[in-house]
């Protein structure tokens, strides 16, 4: 996975070593060695290497899921030029709704109550469908709202980012759903295939690589660049804006769904209290990542690299035993860090 | 003062007279403004104030918003004080925003106001009753102490620094297990606020660092989610004990499971049904509201299977709605 910029995705593709020299002064690359730096550092100067451990490693890409998937979504946001910040309260929301109808459909209230789940299969996939198509609608109304009313993604999903979560105190009455079955979390939200790999992981990786696959070859994919550099010329060329924008935030509508379905595995319940700073972790990711802010421009490899370095970091400095307070502290100074770095070593491989 | 606010305070001492004479029939109508409603802690509140209406035959209107807001509480309260209670429970949601108020309703208008679970910042109110913290803190590290048998690795899971509740519940763990327990080891307070993932993602990291781990306290039920599906994940359930906040009936279902090995349990119940027996018994003169002390600690318990099954254990249980 290159990065998917506009001008190369029209042009045919480069020759093989021309694609190599590009490879090597993309983001995405570098952000991997980054990660892979702090991996080595983490692991050599933990005790007993305990960083280096399968299990950490592992629980790490656990921990990053959901903002990966969150990452990964927004990249074709922002690849289009436009702006997504309700994803969080759309997760929060979207969980409320799911474990509503898991809940209600597993088993009678007195029966949930005594942790009996005699209808368990049929509440799974009801909340699964609920969650997913909950985050949907939420997406298609950020959508119209932009297109129709011609207001600014920034603006619109601010104002729907207020109302989702509003919401979903509304209907959870402020309060977490009650009584979701534990048997999600041990049997599907913390399980690992082989033990190593988390299922949700598992989803994530899919969903990741056919988004990958949607921007750098399809039409979808190239339209959603197009419109990202210059909307004017893109809607010249025949592209439909209004209609691109709307499928792109039922995209990421279901997107946040789909986190909505594995926070809720993860946990056991919803979490109606968090997820305040998410949609500013997912972007953050995306830019560090290398996707611009401005549209034309976006890598969802890169994306998926910078979506683990608060995560590594974060538990890297547990595991080093630095204090809560000094963690805030060193997590912004390596974040700039790494991205400075990132930047010089491209402009000089470009020179 | 004026002619005509002299007319305005002896008619409502006078007023007051009559309404106080009144008051000595059985059927006081207090008034119980609530922090929040819906949630499992409030209700079990509402269950102890109207358990003790019913015993003492008072006339008990409950009302509280769904959500922890002064907006929302303001008009609430406004209401019950326009149906002209004789005496009434507050669960204020600021502690400065609602001092005025109290204070021209005890000074005023005599009507005595009780306070539990938050607090007022001006002691105003007649009594404020509330849990705790730093009690509860030590009763977490008791527990703690006697589940991993007194010796090994501890973790302390709080929400943000400079939350002065939550922190008493960290700081009188640490209190106690300095005291008493030396050859337990307490690592760094790790603050992960109130998101659950993040609380999940320091307790993995620290169960890497510290294979010794062998309990974790969580001070907030979003940190008890958080360490719980940490401690699952790691395959460590029932090996790392989890010491927990509160006693949310899904909690108490995992405490059963095993996720858990001890629930502080605050004493909502307690807190209503003292509050409206308070209020009661000042209104009944058998108790003089300028002796009092200011503040009340109901007292509390630590739930663990053992004990889940003692009366006073179960009666502190919260609950979805009041046993009939």
């Amino acid at each position: 996975m290159t990065d998917g910029v506009a001008q190369t995705a029209l042009a045919r593709p480069p020759a093989a070593p021309r694609r190599l020299a590009a490879a090597a002064r993309s983001t995405p690359v570098g952000m991997g060695v980054i990660v892979l730096v702090l991996i080595v550092i983490f692991g050599v100067l933990s005790p007993n290497g305990a960083f280096f451990r399968v299990s950490n490693l592992s629980t790490i890409t656990l921990n990053v899921a959901v903002t990966m998937l969150l990452a990964v979504g927004i990249t074709l946001v922002l690849a289009a030029g436009e702006l997504d910040l309700s994803i969080g309260s759309n997760v929060v929301l979207s969980s409320v709704f799911a474990a509503k109808v898991l809940v209600s459909l597993s088993g009678t209230n007195d029966q949930v109550r005594a942790g009996d789940y005699p209808d368990l299969a049929l509440g799974i996939v009801g909340g699964t469908i609920a969650g997913v198509l909950a985050g949907t609608l939420f997406g298609a109304i950020n959508g119209l709202l932009i297109t129709r009313l011609r207001i600014n993604s920034f603006i619109v999903t601010l104002g729907t980012m207020g109302i989702g979560t509003g919401l979903a105190y509304v209907v959870s009455n402020g309060v977490n759903v009650p009584y979701v079955p534990r048997v999600l979390q041990t049997s599907f939200g913390i399980q690992k295939l082989f033990g190593v790999i988390p299922y949700a992981v598992i989803v994530v990786l899919i969903i990741s690589g056919a988004l990958a696959y949607t921007l750098r070859s399809t039409r979808f994919g190239l339209h959603t660049l197009a419109i990202g550099s210059s909307r004017e010329a893109a809607e010249r060329a025949g592209i439909r804006w209004s209609r691109h924008v709307v499928a792109l935030f039922i995209l990421m509508g279901a997107l946040s769904g789909v986190a909505a379905v594995l926070d809720l595995t993860r946990f056991a319940t919803t979490n109606i209290g968090g997820h305040q700073t998410t949609a500013l972790a997912a972007i953050a990711a995306v830019v560090i990542g290398g996707t611009s802010l401005f549209g034309g421009r976006a890598t969802i490899a890169g994306s998926m690299v910078a979506s683990l370095i608060p995560v590594v970091l974060g538990t890297g400095l547990v595991i080093l035993g630095v204090p809560s307070f000094y963690q805030l502290i060193v997590v912004g100074a390596i974040l700039i860090a790494a991205v400075y770095v990132d930047q010089r070593r491209r402009e000089r491989l470009s020179a | 003062m004026t002619k005509e606010l002299k007319y305005l305070a002896l008619a409502l001492g006078v007023s007051t007279i009559l309404a106080s004479g009144s008051a000595l029939a059985a059927g006081e109508k207090i008034e119980f403004v609530a922090g929040m409603v819906g949630i499992p802690f409030y209700t079990t509140m509402e269950c102890g104030a109207r358990d003790a209406a019913k015993e003492l035959g008072v006339d008990l209107n409950w009302q509280g918003a769904p959500q922890w807001d002064i907006n929302l509480q303001m008009p609430i309260l406004q209401a019950a004080i326009e149906r002209s209670p004789k005496g009434m429970v507050l669960a204020p949601n600021d502690p400065d925003a609602l001092i005025s108020i109290v204070d021209d309703l005890v000074k005023n208008k005599k009507i005595p106001v009780v306070t539990v679970d938050g607090s007022l910042n001006k002691p105003v109110d007649v009594q404020n009753m509330r849990t705790d913290n730093l009690t509860a803190g030590g009763l977490a590290a008791e527990a703690m102490a006697k589940s991993i048998g007194g010796e090994g690795t501890v973790l302390i899971v709080a929400l943000n620094p400079g939350i002065v509740a939550n922190q008493q519940r960290a700081d009188g763990f640490l209190k106690v297990l300095k005291e008493k327990y030396p050859k337990i080891n307490v690592l760094p307070i790790e603050y992960p606020g109130s998101d659950q993932n993040k609380a999940a993602e320091v307790v993995a990291a620290a169960l890497q660092a510290h294979p010794d781990l062998k309990g974790i306290y969580t001070t907030h039920s979003n940190a008890a989610v958080g360490t719980s599906s940490a401690v699952i994940g790691a395959n460590l359930g029932g090996k790392v004990k989890i010491i927990a906040y509160d006693a949310d009936p899904q909690q108490v279902r995992d405490l059963k499971a095993g996720v858990y090995d001890g629930l502080v349990v605050q004493s909502p119940y307690l807190e209503g049904y003292n509050s409206v027996k308070l209020v009661t018994q000042i209104l009944r003169g058998e108790v003089d509201a300028s002796k009092l002390e200011k503040v009340a600690y109901p007292p509390m318990v630590v739930a663990t299977r053992d004990n889940l099954n003692s009366p006073e254990v179960k009666k502190a249980l919260y609950v979805d709605a009041c046993p009939k």
